[in-house]
């Protein structure tokens, strides 16, 4: 091989590692918890990922406004967090969820995005239950089957 | 003639494995029709999976013993592998889009799925930058044998780090398929499964031989300018 073949290689290789290292320093730490937040003085306008669970009961919706109201919980410490958008369909109370955003002075997370975990397990309605809309060729099975 | 019946197979299973999933099949009690998605997701994946194995072993083989057809069986596999991992993503962002509620996001396993096409289309660049014959082979091989080590890292991420991702439902030691997917749901999919292999299959025996008869053109020009 040439040299500047090499040269030009040895660049490309170390651009890449560069951009894979970066983007991996921040996938590993996806999301913080609420307790870690807790935990560290967060600056305020700091972009960050939050994920727990969705606390239950604490959802208000403004549909007029499209604003949502939540805590997120890693079952010790929660986050209250705001949103205005449309979050997804698998978002609710009780569910996992990670949201995208900036602490506000007042504590409240102001949320730009809000994602909803869901989990490994698939299966069809419980028998009977049949939702509109729905359509199922197949009759349903009991769940857990 | 085997691999004109290993495609009809392929055929035949793929129709029979989509109707199944797509039509037949129950929709997810939690994600309703989108979920239907897996049926393809899954299978994509786990022959990209089996592609970079492929690689993996014929680097290996083609750095110990440098045999022509090793090399060959590698840079084959590499091709469809790259197919199906960005067959894999595209199903997932489209799958993401609606349950996530994003199309993409950098987490551990989406980020280093990202990383492994990026890795094996660069395999195939640079092997078609190499004029050299046994450099590109020699080449490659190395940055097939490190570009497979990716696999094991992209199936542990969301067990060793927090992903949006959620843990495996088929290949896991703790856990049968069985008990994270209805049996209704299973069947479809394990069908597309074989299907997507069979399909594999029918794709890199075609690509050895176009390998061979680019193999042997080459020789033959060799031949004719000696």
């Amino acid at each position: 091989m040439k040299p500047r073949y090499l040269i030009g290689g040895l660049i490309i290789v170390g651009g890449l590692s560069y951009l894979i290292y970066g983007a991996m320093q921040e996938a590993v730490v996806y999301f913080v918890t609420p307790t870690e937040l807790r935990s560290e003085t967060t600056p305020p306008d700091r972009f960050l990922r939050v994920g727990g669970m969705v606390l239950p009961g604490s959802l208000e919706k403004d549909l007029d406004r499209r604003t949502f109201r939540f805590r997120i919980t890693d079952g010790q410490e929660s986050l209250a967090v705001r949103f205005q958008g449309v979050p997804p369909d698998l978002f609710s109370e009780g569910k996992g969820a990670v949201v995208e955003g900036r602490l506000d002075e007042d504590g409240v997370f102001k949320a730009s995005t809000v994602m909803a975990k869901h989990a490994e397990e698939y299966s069809p309605h419980p028998e009977g239950e049949d939702p509109a809309g729905k359509r199922s060729f197949v009759p349903a099975r009991p769940a857990g089957g | 003639m085997a691999r004109r019946i290993l495609g009809t197979l392929a055929l035949i299973l793929i129709v029979t494995g989509l109707y199944w999933g797509l039509v037949e099949a129950p929709p997810d009690a939690r994600q309703g029709e989108t979920q239907r998605i897996m049926y393809l997701h899954i299978p994509s994946i786990l022959v990209a999976y089996l592609s970079f194995f492929i690689v993996f072993v014929g680097s290996c083989l083609y750095l110990w013993k440098g045999e022509r057809r090793d090399d060959n069986l590698a840079h084959s596999a590499a091709e469809i592998g790259v197919l199906f991992t960005a067959l894999t993503i595209v199903e997932g962002s489209i799958w993401g889009k609606p349950t996530w509620g994003v199309w993409w996001t950098w987490d551990a396993r989406l980020t280093l799925t990202a990383i492994l096409l990026l890795i094996f289309t660069g395999y195939l660049l640079l092997r078609s930058l190499i004029e050299d014959q046994r450099r590109a082979a020699v080449s490659g091989a190395i940055l097939g044998i490190i570009g497979f080590l990716d696999i094991p890292l992209i199936h542990m991420s969301v067990y060793w780090w927090r992903t949006l991702h959620q843990p495996p439902s088929i290949l896991r030691p703790d856990k049968a398929p069985w008990d994270n997917i209805d049996p209704a749901m299973l069947w479809p999919l394990g069908i597309n499964f074989v299907a997507f292999l069979l399909l594999f299959f029918y794709l890199l025996s075609l690509r050895i031989h176009l390998g061979e008869v680019e193999e042997q053109a080459r020789r033959d020009r060799l031949h004719d300018t000696a």
